[in-house]
């Protein structure tokens, strides 16, 4: 098997198991921006340039994501 | 096969994270979300399966080199010459058997097929993106493999081509680079990398081995010493 599918496998299972283990959308949200900040890094050289920008531009939303997550939680506290 | 598998994560995606919102059920949600984003990463792999090394412009170029590799026949092992007077961009010389003696003084831009049976490729594939490396991170020359590669490699990533990483061993250097058009030392990001790493040491370079492994080539270099010991 070669790296790349490795790298792909590892993110599936990221994904699942997160997904059933974790029991809120909002951290599981997180966690999948880590996972795929990972999988960025791990796999620079053996992506597809076209992968990497797809997983690019999901952590960009992710992240608008993550700070509305933030924001909120910050709101709630504060409010 | 992967179109079909991306697309249809992508709707069962939908599907789970829809049934997960009506039922409250956040497991659903999130596995919704998975196999979304699962289904665009396997759509993207389709995509760069079907569109990888068909670039228009570049192929027909390698091919070319190819061929005339083929036909020149030279036999020694491919050596990366940097840049110096004779040679202001550099080359890759094909010498017509190993330990060829190399006389870099009778070197110039005019010749490719020279007498003695080589041939001479300069300036090299890849020397504008080496150009446009030494532009943004200034003269390349002498500051060392790991800077000199490494800028090279940052201009092909700005260009979205090539990635790579070069290891300096004792005594050889290791390449493992992406090519963008054909797995061959022809290659456009490979022959960047190649001569970014005979500019920064400002050294002759033998190609040792060349591997193709899935999408990238490793190719073992061999120093053979600085310019004035073969002029």
């Amino acid at each position: 098997m070669a790296v790349r599918d490795f790298i792909i496998v590892f993110f599936a299972l990221w994904l699942l198991l997160g997904a059933v283990l974790v029991p809120s959308v909002s951290v599981y949200l997180t966690l999948v921006l880590i996972g795929i900040l990972i999988v960025l890094e791990l796999g620079d050289f053996y992506l597809p340039n076209s992968t990497k920008e797809t997983l690019k531009y999901s952590a960009y939303m992710l992240l608008i994501v993550f700070a509305f997550i933030v924001a909120r939680r910050v709101w709630e506290i504060v409010g | 096969m992967k179109r079909w598998g991306g697309f249809f994560l992508m709707g069962l995606g939908f599907l789970l994270w829809y049934a997960g919102g009506r039922s409250g059920n956040s497991a659903y949600v999130n596995l919704g979300i998975a196999s979304l984003i699962l289904g665009i990463v396997l759509l993207s792999l389709f995509y760069d399966e079907n569109t990888g090394d068909s670039s228009p412009l570049c192929s027909p170029y390698c091919d070319f080199l190819e061929r005339l590799l083929r036909d020149a026949n030279p036999r020694g092992k491919p050596v990366v010459i940097p840049p110096y007077e004779n040679l202001p961009e550099g080359g890759i010389l094909f010498p017509p058997r190993d330990n060829h003696p190399i006389g870099l003084g009778r070197l110039d831009r005019n010749g490719v097929l020279l007498q003695d049976g080589s041939l001479l490729v300069s300036p090299p594939p890849g020397w504008g993106v080496v150009k446009m490396a030494t532009e943004n991170a200034g003269d390349l020359s002498g500051v060392g493999v790991g800077y000199a590669s490494s800028a090279v490699l940052a201009a092909l990533n700005t260009l979205g081509a090539g990635g790579g990483e070069v290891f300096e061993l004792e005594d050889s250097v290791e390449v493992y680079v992406r090519y963008s058009c054909a797995p061959s030392i022809f290659d456009p990001a490979v022959g960047a990398v190649l001569v970014s790493v005979a500019l920064g040491a400002r050294s002759l370079y033998s190609v040792e081995s060349v591997e193709h492994r899935n999408d990238h080539l490793r190719i073992e270099l061999r120093p053979l010493g600085g310019i004035e010991r073969w002029l």
